[in-house]
């Protein structure tokens, strides 16, 4: 047994793995490139993304000294490698907002996204998979069909829209949620604080689920439906199982393409995310961007690009290291 | 709903008094007939907001989403088609692009570019692009292998016209739906962009008035109502109406998902006699059982019984009702299947009595089933033994003991069945794959890795793994070469003894099931026409459809070269003819047998249904066929002049008349095919497995004019060897020249030329076949290639018909090929070998799908077609049997070598290679019940040595 455990390890580093971090470490270079380049190849002065014109003037020495803050002045190579080498060390540069190190501010933002959309991956998987599944068992029955209109009426809401709506309702006419941010203006500690942040997540988080729940149901449900049709499925009803086991068989091959739908589909969430934390002020990664975008704050619009760049290509990773082991065929294919 | 949205869009300026976007009131009024939604803080008309909006959604959606679904066909072409180096950087660029979360792509560069409206569509295509790409480029590799394309390369189409007719066709549902569905998400990305107040600042639209509805706090105010929800509720119409269309297209596209699941089926109902239990001797009686589809009745009164201790074979052709008939006993009929039966007993147990869950509890334990292409029915996600210990856990208690439990205990057992995978189970399958010849080390691999064989043996293992008291074979030996199907069925033998069940054996392979079989039953479109103990059924077959199905069959063993198919096919279950359902193919047909459904009686110890049943015996006499006697017996007016007119017809092309080694020596100083020492290497399918060497230093020619059958088992390399003849693979190593030209210096467009001198015969004639193309565009597709006028094909298309039986013409040229039933599918594709007069025909396993009956028509029509073209015939089977009936010469492949290569009537008596010795000896026992009673008796003598 051990043996061929380690086999399948084995097999999986030698070939696939191998692979995988090839492409994976040339996709982040071709996202460093591409990020590196956006300023550079955008029309205008590189100083009016620095210190947008509206902000005010720049003389000749200040602009000087500014080229070569920014390490604008060398040849390309000099600068993408410059640019690097500020990367390793964590520098990204100082917000053009409010002067502090984009680092910082992306830090202090980060833990918010990924709680929200954190929140929002999980549930919206873990129900789309429930629900697809339930829908898919019986193909063309009352329960399939009502529970597919729902789902992709509710998926066709934009995301803002909901957001709008759930505030009316549950904030300003109920009353029951808080409106904006993530924490309460007052300090809160211990448990009031944890019950009051949770308050506050659920509007954007259910929001962000919305967006989330139609891709993976409708996966779920047609990988039921086409599994369900296949012949292992029959063999397993021949062989005697229950309906509960029948069902087991077919979900345990159906999650094989749910699972990269879910993975891929966080990166669709993250950009959502930006919607909807500026409609509930949630201050989080998407925000952010959002503010920069408004205030051509650079820097931070770099840098957040590029984070979320990182997270959606470690997504994908996870995707595709995950494939291997839900699908044998795929896992042993090297180990022969 | 779209229609609303659209109307909207398109009227907006006669729906509207006011300009969207210049202030025309006081801010914030309320909704009044100057404006029907009020205004909004700077006093704008939230009514013509709405209506010019959907202008801007529309336009942004139709767009954008052309845009990308043009740009992402155009990539998944690029890449799907040219694979290699060009698939793998824009399938790269297509992942890079898909991961990047899109709405801050699209905000980012937004910032970058400008924030104008086109400047957002381009920018909003170029994010879009990559899904379409993605899944295009998937349904083009597809697509790429489907028999009509590999055919329509095979005919030597140019690229242009496989992208075209062959592969665009298939794209369109799927570019439909994403097409849609690019819609939907670009209309969703442009409001989301404006509703954060980055959007087109010069233009309204329903993101934007929401963005200054956020802004201008209407959500603290009444306003909300006239303000937030009617542009919200436009964009979700919108959204959904397109969502829906999508999903209709994807459904549409998606054909696994057209059919229906499996569902318990409709009760059965009970009739008012009660039999009780079954007679002596009878494991399992079945009486007077009829299987309704929805209007089409597959089975129709029929009466089975499977005795103690005996094997029953049950044969008929496809369509019969044979399958169905085996899965009525458990209930085990696909969705709208309603069985009526007046007995299902097993032992003592009525099954009809059963419900849902008493069923349930039958299957495996009691009567178990190893269903019909048993080499797909594994779980590929579960490891062999993990899948036999399922069973295995069912049977709960301890190993040894036999599970023979009555009926009604289920209910009992069903709450205290002890769940899977404990340790007794996984020990028991173990013990279980050991049994049924699986090597131990093999018992924790997974489907995928092991051979068709195997994976047969690891369904039997499931199945008998509680020791069940009947064991249902539906077709345990189909899709396995002639070798490995006799080890099968030794397998189930030595285990019916061992394990002492009862086995239902079910078949086409007359043969194959009688040399097996103590009782037989002859299934003739879901009416069992005759039953009786396998020798008499055999050696006396009362039934014309029985004598007529046993001479279908080739043999070795007889002097002779006919083939004698039933004449025409079985008829459709939902519109049977009236009286005896075998009267329209049958020789002996009187009035009467039109009339009257013949009842069945017993004659000479058989059970038959036929009016006329000890006339019907005449076709037992013993076969009397000339020694190399030509096709023209069988087969339909295929005259020489077939090959007169030819344009293209070298002058080495021989005779029609004679064939074989006796004019070799005269003018084939030229050679149709010639393998000089070719190896072929397929590199592993992923990286890091090892290469599959499917030839190794092979030589191999064949003359002009011969006729060389290339036989093996299955994976030995045949079929390398017609791809290499077609140039459609290319040799590792050697050298291989086709009609005198070596296939490895030619440039493309040469070989696509020399394709089409050389016309290829597909094993499967479902997939070989384009399914949107009618029969006229099939046939004359490669005078299409050619560039032949329209009126020149079409009379050549009705003439090739013709002479294949394909009459009349006029109804069938207009079908499409998926209307078509097997057999016509093949003669439609011998057809258009027709048509293109090669000069070589390659012939891969052209009748290994279809049913004994069919096969020999087909390969009958081959030779006809092959004869009126003086073609030289490359034929590929693992059929020794059949080899010998088409082919001079015979070359037996093993492991991708050449083992043996002889005349073909020496090579069938004297064999040298083991290997050859093999083939024969299985073709022989499969064909022993045409030798007569003494030979079963011998065959059953062996087997009873063995076990």
């Amino acid at each position: 047994m051990t043996g061929a455990l380690s086999g399948r390890f084995e097999g999986m580093l030698s070939s696939r793995g191998l692979r995988l971090v090839a492409q994976y470490a040339a996709v982040v270079l071709a996202a460093l490139v591409v990020n590196f380049a956006l300023p550079r190849l955008a029309p205008g002065d590189p100083i009016d993304y620095l210190v947008p014109p509206e902000q005010g003037s720049v003389d000749e020495a200040m602009r000087q000294s500014m080229l070569e803050r920014f390490d604008l002045d060398g040849s390309a190579s000099q600068q993408f490698t410059s640019y690097l080498a500020n990367l390793a060390q964590g520098d990204l540069g100082i917000s053009v907002r409010d002067g502090r190190p984009v680092s910082e501010v992306v830090a202090q933002r980060l833990w918010w996204s990924v709680l929200l959309v954190g929140t929002a991956v999980a549930v919206s998987t873990i129900l789309g998979v429930a629900l697809g599944f339930t829908a898919g068992w019986r193909r063309g029955s009352r329960r399939d069909v009502s529970l597919l209109a729902a789902v992709l009426a509710l998926d066709a809401l934009p995301a803002f829209f909901v957001g709008l709506l759930l505030l009316l309702v549950f904030s300003v006419h109920l009353e029951w949620l808080p409106v904006y941010g993530a924490v309460s203006p007052e300090a809160l500690t211990g448990w009031a604080w944890i019950v009051d942040t949770a308050k506050r997540l659920v509007m954007p988080a259910v929001t962000l689920t919305f967006v989330g729940l139609g891709s993976v149901f409708v996966v779920a449900r047609s990988a039921m439906v086409s599994e369900l049709s296949e012949d292992y499925v029959f063999m397993a009803r021949a062989k005697g199982l229950s309906d509960r086991r029948v069902r087991r068989h077919a979900a345990r091959n159906a999650m094989v393409p749910v699972s990269t739908v879910a993975l891929l589909g966080f990166s669709t969430l993250v950009g959502a995310a930006t919607v909807v934390e500026s409609v509930f002020s949630y201050p989080g990664l998407g925000s952010l961007a959002f503010d920069a975008v408004r205030a051509r704050d650079y820097p931070v619009l770099q840098a957040v690009f590029l984070l979320l760049s990182l997270i959606a290509i470690a997504a994908n990773l996870s995707a595709d290291l995950l494939y291997p082991i839900l699908d044998p065929r795929v896992r042993r294919a090297g180990s022969r | 709903m779209l229609a609303m949205v659209i109307g909207a869009a398109v009227f907006a300026d006669l729906l509207t008094a006011h300009p969207p976007d210049r202030s025309v009131g006081l801010p914030y009024e309320a909704p009044s007939a100057e404006h029907l939604l009020g205004t909004d803080d700077l006093g704008r008309d939230l009514w013509s907001q709405l209506m010019f909006g959907a202008r801007v959604s529309l336009w942004v959606g139709l767009v954008a989403a052309v845009a990308a679904t043009v740009l992402g066909t155009a990539a998944a072409l690029l890449a799907g088609w040219h694979r290699g180096w060009i698939d793998a950087v824009v399938m790269r660029v297509v992942d890079l692009t898909l991961s990047l979360p899109f709405l801050v792509l699209v905000l980012v560069l937004a910032a970058y570019f400008g924030r104008g409206l086109n400047v957002l569509i381009v920018l909003i295509t170029g994010v879009l692009w990559a899904r379409p790409a993605r899944l295009l480029r998937g349904q083009v590799l597809k697509v790429r292998e489907f028999g009509h394309t590999e055919a329509a390369n095979a005919m030597g189409a140019g690229s242009a016209r496989i992208m075209v007719v062959h592969i665009g066709w298939r794209l369109v549902p799927l570019l439909s739906s994403q097409f849609v569905r690019a819609a939907a998400v670009a209309v969703v990305v442009q409001s989301g962009v404006a509703f954060l107040g980055l959007g087109d600042p010069g233009r309204i639209s329903w993101g934007s008035t929401l963005y200054f509805a956020n802004n201008g706090s209407a959500i603290l105010t009444d306003a909300w109502l006239w303000w937030i929800v009617p542009p919200g509720v436009a964009l979700t119409i919108l959204i959904v109406g397109l969502a829906f269309v999508g999903f209709a297209f994807e459904e549409m596209a998606d054909p696994q998902l057209s059919g229906h699941g499996w569902r318990p089926p409709t009760r059965r109902r009970l009739s008012e006699a009660e039999p009780a239990g079954c007679p002596r001797g009878v494991r399992l009686d079945i009486r007077n059982l009829s299987v309704d589809f929805g209007g089409a009745t597959v089975v129709r009164e029929a009466d089975v019984q499977v005795g103690r201790n005996r094997i029953l074979g049950l044969v008929g052709e496809s369509g019969a009702g044979k399958s169905t008939m085996g899965l009525s006993v458990t209930g085990l009929v696909p969705h709208p299947g309603r069985i009526v039966a007046d007995a299902v007993i097993l032992d003592d147990t009525d099954l009809r009595r059963l419900g849902r869950h008493g069923l349930q509890h039958i299957r495996g334990r009691d009567v178990a089933i190893v269903p019909q292409a048993a080499m797909s029915v594994l779980n590929a996600t579960m490891t062999a033994l993990a899948q036999v210990a399922e069973s295995a856990a069912l049977g709960g208690g301890d190993a040894g003991a036999p599970q023979r439990v009555a009926a009604p205990s289920w209910r009992t057992r069903s709450r205290l069945a002890p769940q899977p995978m404990d340790g007794d189970a996984v020990s028991r399958a173990s013990d279980l794959l050991s049994e049924v010849g699986l090597p131990p080390d093999r018992h924790r691999a997974f489907p995928h890795e092991l051979s068709g064989g195997q994976r047969q043996r690891v369904v039997i293992a499931m199945a008998v793994a509680n020791q069940p008291k009947l064991l249902i074979a539906d077709e345990p030996t189909s899709g396995l070469d002639v070798v490995t199907q006799q080890a099968i069925l030794d397998l189930l033998e030595v285990l019916r003894r061992r394990l002492d069940f009862d086995l239902w054996l079910i078949s086409h392979d007359l043969p194959l099931v009688a040399s097996r079989a103590d009782d037989l039953a002859v299934l003739y479109a879901g009416r069992v026409v005759e039953a009786g103990p396998a020798h008499l059924v055999v050696s006396r077959p009362q039934h014309p459809y029985t004598a007529m199905l046993l001479q279908a069959f080739p043999s070795l063993h007889e002097d002779s070269r006919a083939l004698n198919p039933v004449p025409g096919e079985a008829p459709d279950p939902a519109a049977l003819p009236d009286g005896c359902s075998f009267a329209p193919r049958c020789p002996h047909r009187q009035d009467d047998c039109e009339r009257f459904v013949p009842p069945a009686r017993l004659v000479e110890g058989v059970t038959v249904a036929c009016h006329h049943a000890p006339i019907a015996r005449a076709p037992a006499e013993p076969r009397r066929s000339p020694p190399r006697a030509t096709a023209s017996r069988w087969t339909p007016p295929v005259s020489e002049t077939a090959a007169s007119g030819t344009a293209n017809s070298s002058a080495a092309k021989p005779g029609t008349a004679a064939r074989g080694p006796a004019r070799a020596d005269k003018d084939s100083t030229r050679e149709a095919l010639r393998l000089h020492e070719v190896r072929v290497v397929y590199p592993g399918r992923r990286r890091g497995r090892p290469d599959v060497t499917a030839l190794d230093r092979v030589s191999l020619s064949v003359d002009v004019g011969e006729s060389v059958a290339i036989i093996g088992r299955s994976a030995a390399g045949k079929s390398t060897i017609a791809r290499l003849a077609l140039g459609l693979t290319r040799p590792t190593a050697g050298s291989v020249e086709v009609l005198g030209r070596a296939t490895g210096e030619l440039s493309r467009p040469e070989l696509r030329r020399l394709r089409r001198r050389v016309q290829m015969v597909f094993q499967d004639p479902y997939e070989s076949l384009h399914p949107g193309m009618t029969v006229a565009g099939l046939v004359a597709e490669p005078l299409a290639i050619e560039g032949m006028s329209r009126s020149g094909r079409i009379e050549r298309t009705a003439d090739a018909l013709e002479r294949l039986g394909l009459v009349p013409v006029e109804g069938f040229l207009n079908r499409h090929a998926a209307t078509l039933s097997g057999g016509q599918r093949q003669r439609v594709a011998l057809a258009r070998t027709l048509v293109a007069e090669p000069d070589l025909i390659v012939a891969d396993e052209p009748a290994s799908m279809l049913d004994a009956s069919l096969r020999a028509a087909v390969v009958g029509h081959l030779l006809a077609v092959r004869e009126a073209l003086g073609a030289t015939l490359v034929f590929i089977t693992h059929d020794i049997s059949v080899a010998r009936l088409v082919a001079d010469r015979i070359v037996v492949v093993s492991d991708g070598r050449v083992v043996e290569d002889g005349p073909a009537d020496g090579l069938v008596v004297a064999p040298d290679h083991p290997e050859t010795r093999a083939l024969i000896d299985a073709a022989n026992r499969s064909r022993a019940p045409t030798l007569g009673l003494a030979a079963i008796e011998n065959a059953a003598i062996n087997t009873n040595d063995r076990s």
